[in-house]
């Protein structure tokens, strides 16, 4: 059986500034991290579906001892967001570290990094 | 199912070595060898925990490795690797296969060496225990990691900086007794609370270090136990999964791989947490202690926070955690982590612990990949 959401289609939609994820074909559930069958009922029926990429964040840090694979961001906040489809992705917080709040409203960007992108989120409204 | 001890164990200095990680894991199996009164002949079987040898040295396949350094080509020989959980998953597989049958004497071997490498490099290794293509490509680092599990414990159930602070002041009281401790030395909470952020909210001394080290394990059948001095009997062994990326995880707070190892283990060694005289916990961070304390049972869900500022986690206090001085003092050698923890409380059972609990009959031992990815618990009785 195929993998429902490949990481080259996930990083090329979200270059073109499309957040993806799946979507249970049995249980409805969202996922944001892509996997092969679902984290609530197991079912391997997930199918790509669009997220809204708006949501809240649930905790955060600002790594301020970067691994030498990111020297160059020397210091950069990142965190769990819940989407409003109840799915939580992790990614970069593009938000000065004491300005975030618990549940503070963010929607996701692409952040191109080397020929890709990573999966970043500003303040939603800003 | 069949009985299986310890009866032999070996520890390195933690700390910077000039040592290969092969010769400081030679090191090691040799002094449990000697304590065992064996030698490598006796040993049929070797299960070498290791976490990025190919990254730091440029060396895998350290199973047959190990068995040319002792001597004994022609036995099985297998590197087990599950991140920061890579020594206590080695001991777990060689304790299952002692179990079944299959071998009467196993050694455990574990053993990293990192420090020859910049702090950059290894933070990039080290984070290699997460997911690459959704955690680690956006930079987080481990201490990010456990970054994400303190904040979120903070804002669920209160936990303070002064109260993880208070873990680190305890762990390093205990390293200072420990003379193969990589940094034996107490601290003051002051210079826990004023300590460089590392990745908010944790600062420097909530992390532990960078370490090179070895430790060693001789688990042996019932049958050979038995012709050796003051065995210590595998009671119960546990073993886990969280979901490996924390956007996965329900409640980011919690480690429910400790729980269920936990679970496991109580259950085989039929014990309850309120019977556990002394446990050595994965403190990597000073907050991981806090989820630990909480996951084995010892401290209701967000209860653990405050423990070792009410010198509960004491040796002297009602559950002694991490007399050996922790991975925060004593060093955190990823492969030999899970194997030295195991050789705390051995040492511990058998009234030779420099750190002694005393009258300690029940141990247990809580070894972590990752931030949770995997979970290893160990009961051990004398």
């Amino acid at each position: 059986m195929e993998f429902p959401l490949p990481n080259a289609k996930f990083v090329e939609s979200l270059k073109g500034g499309r957040l993806m994820g799946l979507k249970c074909g049995q249980c409805g559930a969202y996922s944001g991290v892509p996997r092969g069958a679902c984290l609530s009922c197991q079912s391997p029926k997930m199918q790509p579906a669009p997220l809204s990429g708006r949501g809240k964040v649930v905790t955060w840090t600002y790594v301020r001892v970067p691994p030498a694979s990111h020297a160059e961001w020397k210091s950069y906040g990142v965190g769990v967001v819940e989407l409003q489809e109840g799915a939580r992705v992790f990614g970069l917080l593009q938000v000065e570290p004491e300005k975030v709040t618990p549940g503070m409203k963010v929607k996701a960007v692409p952040v191109p990094r080397g020929d890709g992108a990573v999966l970043g989120f500003v303040p939603d409204g800003a | 199912m069949a009985r299986v001890a310890i009866v032999g164990a070996g520890v390195t200095k933690f700390g910077r070595s000039p040592k290969t990680g092969m010769e400081l894991l030679a090191e090691a199996s040799l002094d449990a060898l000697m304590e065992a009164e064996m030698t490598p002949k006796d040993i049929q079987a070797i299960y070498v925990g290791n976490f990025i040898g190919e990254l730091t040295e440029r060396q895998a396949h350290m199973g047959p490795m190990a068995a040319s350094a002792l001597g004994i080509p022609g036995v099985p020989a297998v590197r087990v690797e599950n991140a920061c959980a890579s020594g206590g998953t080695a001991l777990r597989t060689a304790f299952r296969d002692v179990a079944a049958g299959y071998h009467d004497v196993a050694l455990v071997a574990g053993t990293e060496r990192v420090l020859q490498k910049s702090t950059a490099e290894n933070t990039e290794y080290f984070a290699t225990a997460g997911d690459a293509y959704y955690e680690s490509a956006a930079g987080i680092t481990f201490p990010g990691h456990y970054a994400l599990v303190a904040r979120a414990h903070m804002l669920k159930h209160g936990t303070t900086l002064e109260h993880l602070g208070h873990v680190a002041v305890k762990n390093h009281k205990h390293g200072a007794k420990n003379p193969k401790a990589q940094i034996q030395k107490e601290i003051a909470i002051e210079d826990a609370m004023k300590s460089a952020p590392v990745a908010d909210p944790l600062r420097l001394y909530d992390c532990c270090p960078f370490s090179d080290g070895a430790a060693a394990l001789l688990v042996v059948s019932e049958k050979v136990a038995k012709e050796c001095d003051a065995p210590v009997w595998i009671a119960g062994s546990g073993q886990a999964t969280e979901a490996l990326d924390i956007a996965d995880r329900p409640d980011p707070s919690r480690i429910r791989s400790t729980e269920w190892a936990a679970k496991q283990a109580y259950q085989q060694a039929k014990a309850e947490p309120k019977e556990i005289d002394v446990v050595e916990v994965h403190d990597c961070f000073t907050i991981a202690e806090v989820a630990a304390l909480e996951g084995l049972g010892f401290f209701p869900a967000g209860k653990g926070g405050p423990a070792a500022m009410q010198g509960e986690t004491y040796v002297g206090g009602r559950i002694p955690t991490n007399p050996s001085g922790g991975l925060k003092s004593k060093g955190h050698p990823i492969g030999a982590t899970g194997v030295a923890q195991a050789a705390e409380i051995v040492n511990q059972l058998r009234g030779k612990s420099t750190n002694q609990v005393k009258g300690a009959e029940i141990g247990m031992t809580h070894n972590v990949g990752g931030s949770g990815g995997t979970a290893v618990v160990h009961i051990f009785r004398r």
